[in-house]
């Protein structure tokens, strides 16, 4: 079941992420996600899911050495807030440039909660990516 | 000669072009756009960034309107009244094992909120929620809208008394209010005990849990057109050895409306099955790790 917001491209590459058995919640604390140091990864966006509870970046990087591909995904705040950092539904479409930076998940997994969202020609749409009204803990 | 100079020139422009685009601003405060749903709808209190609220707040004069003190109705704030963790009291032992009971068992997720599963918040942890709230007053009722979970309460002020023993706990409890002097003070009392004070913000591995006892007592003043003074007190002896106190001065926003925040079940299920969460157990680093900045 998909939100009508949400378009997905490349759905099949999701398949080869190991799904964590786990079962995983939203309305998580940041504390996997090492708070102390950024990583910009530019990429080309999959999926600009535009929905509660969290938006979510998914976006494909390229490894220029390997060529390999990796997706990553990185979390925003609400609908509400990121509304009010100027993010819209339109603002991204799968196949768009993008450069992410982001807090990464301490484990070394292509996970991520963003800092700054960049356009692929270098606009900022926001960062911090908070709702605009300062630091908050994702809900 | 010819090259290296058309090189260089060629390679200035190059810099030159470059600078500019990483030198692009964020557009921020009011050149952000305003997004409502139509002409004549608002936006919600959290959808618009600080700028648009002090600009609102300076055209509806809220520092100097004239204002009746009896009338506390609008929407007010877009962040809550969070409960202030620096005041918890005292547990008793039954409260510090409910408290204990809580721990999460997920690291990095505090598992055991029921607010996981879009279960009622409740109150007063509606009221402590990062939303915004609006008061409406009609006869004999002051009826208060949450606006995450897109919920409401009614305060009774018809002179009914709060029933001594309910039929059926409530997630909002049953409330009755009076006017004393300028003060709207609020009693509530017969909480379901499924819900949370609040979850324990501090490390967000706890819940702050409640007994049937749970009794709350608030005040609204309003201090001027714009801000509404806030008490809450929660009274719960079988978890805590005193009241536990939270004050806050909310802000009015002239031109907001509260948008439809429903906790959606499906929605916490695509989100979490989109997103693979790290965990202590370690989820598999598929590829290339991070560059650090």
């Amino acid at each position: 079941m998909f939100r009508r917001t949400t378009i997905i491209a490349g759905l099949a590459a999701m398949l080869l992420f190991p799904m964590v058995t786990t079962p995983v919640l939203a309305h998580h604390s940041n504390a996997n996600y090492d708070e102390t140091k950024t990583v910009v990864l530019k990429g080309t966006v999959a999926a600009w899911d535009w929905g509660n509870p969290h938006v979510l970046m998914v976006w494909d990087v390229t490894d220029e050495a390997t060529g390999k591909v990796v997706r990553w995904e990185s979390f925003l705040a609400s609908v509400e807030s990121e509304l009010s950092d100027g993010l819209t539904k339109q603002s991204f479409k799968p196949g768009d440039p993008v450069i992410m930076t982001v807090h990464a998940a301490k484990d070394g997994s292509p996970h991520s909660v963003a800092y700054e969202v960049q356009k692929g020609d270098g606009t900022i749409l926001c960062g911090p990516c908070v709702g605009n009204k300062g630091p908050r803990q994702n809900k | 000669m010819r090259k290296i100079v058309i090189g260089a020139t060629v390679l200035s422009a190059a810099l030159l072009a470059s600078f500019f685009a990483t030198a692009q601003k964020r557009v921020t405060g009011l050149d952000v756009p305003v997004v409502t749903p139509g002409p004549g709808w608002k936006a919600c209190p959290r959808c618009v960034n600080q700028a648009h609220i002090d600009d609102d707040r300076a055209k509806a004069e809220v520092d100097t309107r004239q204002f009746d003190k009896h009338d506390i109705s609008g929407v007010w704030g877009d962040n809550g009244v969070e409960l202030d963790v620096k005041s918890v009291p005292p547990f008793t032992p039954e409260g510090q094992k409910m408290f204990d009971a809580t721990l999460t068992n997920v690291p990095g997720v505090n598992a055991k909120d029921p607010m996981n599963i879009c279960d009622p918040l409740g109150f007063p942890r509606a009221f402590a929620y990062n939303y915004g709230m609006e008061f409406i007053q009609v006869p004999g009722r002051t009826l208060q809208f949450f606006e995450f979970q897109h919920t409401w309460r009614t305060i009774w002020t018809d002179g009914r008394k709060l029933p001594t023993d309910p039929p059926l706990d409530r997630y909002l409890g049953y409330s009755v209010g009076h006017w004393d002097g300028d003060t709207f003070k609020v009693e509530s009392s017969g909480f379901d005990t499924r819900s949370w004070l609040s979850e324990d913000r501090r490390k967000r591995v706890h819940g702050f849990a409640h007994s049937s006892d749970l009794r709350t007592e608030e005040e609204y003043t309003r201090i001027n057109y714009g801000k509404l003074q806030m008490t809450l007190r929660i009274i719960d002896p079988k978890v805590f050895t005193k009241p536990w106190v939270t004050t806050a001065v909310e802000t009015l926003r002239p031109n907001n409306e509260l948008s439809e925040y429903f906790c959606v079940p499906s929605e916490e299920t695509q989100f979490n099955s989109f997103s693979t969460l790290p965990t202590a157990s370690g989820s598999k680093a598929t590829g290339l790790g991070p560059d650090s900045k």
